[in-house]
């Protein structure tokens, strides 16, 4: 079996060590650069282009899942901490200062930006995935709509037996007035993931209190309808938790696309009148 | 069988000796033959069992002859998937090969027009029976380049594999018209406890073809005179336990408490006992346990070529405080093993022991006379729920299960994708599975140590590959029957109705109704980078894990 799969901190330190290495030898050469008046941003212009398709081709990776081209997860590393080396060596190019061109402005904000996004979504994909695990069952993002319909079909059916069998409404007035809007509520495209849902929290304080209007039976329908609501609430936290790290890949993705056609146009615009051609 | 024929093979000589009144009277020989044996007859060329096949039957020939094929056949005459890595073109050309219409499959390829391609020389024919055969064509052509020796009417084949689980070694092929007399495990169990002549039979071909092989793999008789095998052989004794069609206990104990489940396996040894000898698994895998309150704690489980009570014989040897064993031995599924008699162990193999040689076996805690200390078991290093979870639900079976890190996991479902995009576009496993600890086993072959799928394939269709030892599936021999699929205890096999390239399904000409076929993972056995899921997990959250390594599994999962 491959020890790489089980020594994560030994990996981290090797990346970290090797990107602090590369890091100083950068800052060093933009020095020396300077220093011996040679055409720093030139340097470090191409430099920083070739690392930014560098990044861009994990995702290319991906598309080819058939070739021996090592794994995805060494891949990830390197766009990782590559990642960083970019945004130290756009702040050495950039000279520390923002840019005064219309182009280079939009190319700087678009750089940022993918960054950003970038860090963002390595924080979400280390945050999210536990938080899911512990939320309840692991549910298939696309299956989602399928399962909230299964919820509503048991509750509903729940709901019957307890009008049928108990001959009270409390029940089934529950449901008409609080529980069905519930089941039908989805979070919206910016709701917190995992944190205290008042909805949530809402429903199961109204069925708690009606619990003095139960008899036995209708108690113990009532108790096998708080484990659906509990079901809805994982749901919910799927659905939120799942979006969100397919989302920030749907900003990440085309801006990183926009960030090599600017940083070309941007080159070619350089190279036109440093070199004259 | 009906009774008639029932009476009939009464009279022939391999039961007319036979003692009737030996056997008990809820499992009389009549009873035995009559529902743990049946007729088959076979044709010039038909395939009996084969090599690497996993069969749970022996067979008597009541006429006719049989070929026993001494040397390896090659796998396209098996009727076997032939597989080799891609090339790096082929690798790259899945970019516009593969198939958009779901499990398309080129009509050039489908079993019913295997027969029509001048090159195949493994074909399927309906037998007599109406059942499928795979057969080889031109068996006198094929046969003289292959050693090989004639079985004729009253000669048994096939019993060390149907009472070991071990994999056929040889092919068997008709030699004109045969008719044999197929002999359940279940029947093959009956006759060699209660027919001393069957009994003596076939522990002499036990011994001589698979024991002596096996004691001399063994580790801790490897400093053994080669010339001392086959006397210690013939002291060993050998036993099974446990049902060999365990799938089927096993999913009706799928609602059961653990405690329950525990109760059902049948015991081996039992934690207390004194040590009556050294217990060597041979095939299967058991549960080491040990009494907890009132229940039974799981320590850890042992599988092929590990053996049990070796420390307490070692220390009970001239030791005057002896020491029974510390743990009970349970037989999860089908087990076979072997002990080795104290006292023949004492004389035999001991004196081969130093302490040097225990210490190079990692035996050093156990020197003759040295007190016994508490084994870092499989519990301590993966926890009890884990391990109890991985044991209750035969995980432990697998020798490449599809674990998921549910922490590290972000859904991304980069893993199914990959599994398509090698697979033709269909993925070959489902990202869902019970979940412990945050660990997820996946809907994936495990590509299993004991294949129970591979037990009753008619056309044997689904094998070992003989090199890497994965199990695949030969999509042309395959006829769709399912007995694989049922087989699989964890539900890892899929039949899927098959269509031609435009999206139409592909229909069977007799009865209209759409082919299907038995698909699972495969392990990318073809791909040139290894399995597709792992190397496409950018977050290392997916491993395929021998079960067997739990050093392994217990850094893997608390990483």
């Amino acid at each position: 079996m491959d020890k790489a799969l089980t020594n994560l901190g030994g990996r981290r330190v090797f990346w970290c060590l090797v990107s602090a290495c590369a890091a100083v030898a950068l800052i060093l050469a933009a020095s020396v650069l300077c220093v011996a008046l040679l055409p720093a941003a030139l340097w470090t212009g191409t430099l920083l282009y070739a690392l930014v398709v560098a990044l861009a081709l994990f995702n290319a990776r991906k598309k080819l899942p058939f070739l021996p081209l090592t794994r995805a997860s060494t891949w990830l590393q390197f766009h990782v901490y590559v990642g960083w080396l970019a945004v130290l060596l756009f702040f050495l190019h950039a000279g520390f200062h923002w840019p005064h061109g219309r182009l280079t402005q939009v190319l700087a904000v678009v750089f940022m930006f993918v960054a950003i996004s970038g860090v963002v979504g390595l924080a979400l994909t280390r945050w999210i995935p536990g938080r899911l695990t512990r939320s309840g069952e692991a549910l298939t993002y696309e299956r989602i709509p399928e399962i909230r319909g299964d919820i509503r079909v048991k509750v509903e059916a729940l709901i019957t037996a307890a009008d049928r069998e108990s001959e009270s409404s409390t029940l089934g007035d529950f449901y008409l007035n609080h529980l069905l809007e519930y089941i039908n509520w989805r979070p919206g495209i910016l709701a917190t993931p995992f944190g205290d849902q008042p909805r949530h929290r809402e429903i199961v304080g109204t069925l708690s209190t009606l619990d003095r209007y139960f008899n036995p039976r209708e108690r113990e329908l009532a108790a096998e309808l708080r484990e659906w609501i509990d079901a809805k609430r994982n749901l919910d936290n799927q659905l939120v938790g799942q979006r969100l790290l397919k989302l920030w890949l749907f900003l990440h993705i085309p801006a990183s696309c926009s960030l090599i056609l600017l940083g070309l146009v941007h080159g070619l615009i350089a190279l036109r009148y440093t070199r004259g051609f | 069988m009906n009774d008639q024929r029932v009476e009939s093979l009464l009279a022939t000589p391999a039961f007319s000796k036979v003692d009737a009144s030996r056997f008990p009277p809820q499992l009389p020989l009549h009873g035995v033959l009559k529902n743990d044996t049946k007729i088959r007859s076979f044709e010039e060329g038909d395939i009996i069992v084969r090599e690497g096949d996993y069969g749970n039957s022996a067979f008597l020939i009541l006429s006719g002859k049989v070929k026993v094929v001494l040397n390896s056949l090659p796998a396209r005459l098996l009727g076997r998937r032939t597989s080799e890595k891609k090339t790096l073109f082929g690798s790259i050309a899945q970019l516009w090969r593969n198939c958009k219409v779901p499990e398309a499959r080129s009509l050039a390829a489908n079993t019913l027009e295997l027969e029509n391609r001048a090159t195949a020389q493994a074909k399927i024919r309906v037998g007599r029976e109406s059942r499928p055969h795979v057969f080889v064509q031109d068996l006198s052509h094929v046969m003289p380049a292959h050693h090989s020796v004639t079985l004729a009417e009253g000669e048994l084949f096939g019993e060390i594999a149907a009472i070991g689980r071990t994999p056929r070694t040889t092919t068997v092929l008709a030699e004109g018209d045969v008719e044999l007399l197929e002999i359940r495990w279940q029947g093959l169990r009956e006759l060699r406890l209660f027919a001393p002549a069957w009994k003596e039979h076939i522990d002499r071909v036990y011994r001589q073809r698979a024991l002596n092989s096996h004691l001399r793999e063994t580790p801790v008789l490897s400093y053994l005179d080669p010339d001392a095998i086959p006397g210690l052989a013939a002291q060993t004794q050998f036993e099974t336990f446990g049902n060999f069609d365990w799938t089927t206990s096993f999913q009706k104990l799928a609602s059961a408490s653990g405690r329950e489940r525990v109760e059902q396996e049948p015991l081996i040894a039992r934690e207390g006992d004194y040590p009556n000898g050294l217990i060597l698994i041979r095939s299967g895998n058991v549960r080491l346990s040990t009494t907890y309150n009132h229940g039974e704690r799981t320590i850890s489980y042992l599988g092929k070529g590990r053996c049990f009570g070796l420390e307490e014989i070692l220390h009970n040897a001239g030791n005057p405080t002896p020491i029974p064993l510390r743990h009970s031995l349970r037989a999860i599924g089908y087990v076979d093993i072997l002990v080795i008699p104290t006292a023949v162990f004492e004389a035999v193999v001991l004196p081969t022991l130093t302490a040097e040689r225990l210490k190079d076996l990692g035996l050093a805690a156990a020197l003759p006379g040295k007190t016994v200390e508490a084994p870092v078991e499989a519990d301590s290093k993966l926890g009890a729920d884990m391990l109890e979870f991985m044991v209750e639900n035969r995980f432990i079976n697998g020798a490449a299960t599809m674990l998921i890190d549910m922490d590290r996991c972000t859904r991304c479902d980069d893993c199914v994708r990959a599994c398509a995009s090698t697979h033709d576009g269909n993925p070959r496993f489902i990202r869902q599975g019970p979940v412990v600890d945050s660990i997820m086993v996946a809907n994936a072959c495990m590509h299993c140590i004991d294949p129970v799928c591979m037990i009753g394939c008619p056309t044997g269709a689904i094998s070992r590959d003989s090199i890497q030892g994965q199990i695949v599936i030969n999509d042309s021999t395959c006829i769709g029957c399912s007995t694989c699929a049922t087989s699989c205890p964890y539900q890892n096999i899929h039949m899927v109705p098959i269509r031609d390239m435009g999206g139409s399904f592909i229909l069977d000409e007799k009865t209209r109704t759409p082919i299907i076929k038995a698909t699972k993972c495969d392990f990318c056995i073809e791909q040139l980078g290894g399995p597709a899921c792992v190397n496409a997990c950018p977050h290392d959250a997916l491993a395929r894990v021998d079960m067997s390594d739990v050093d392994f599994l217990s850094e893997w999962t608390r990483r």
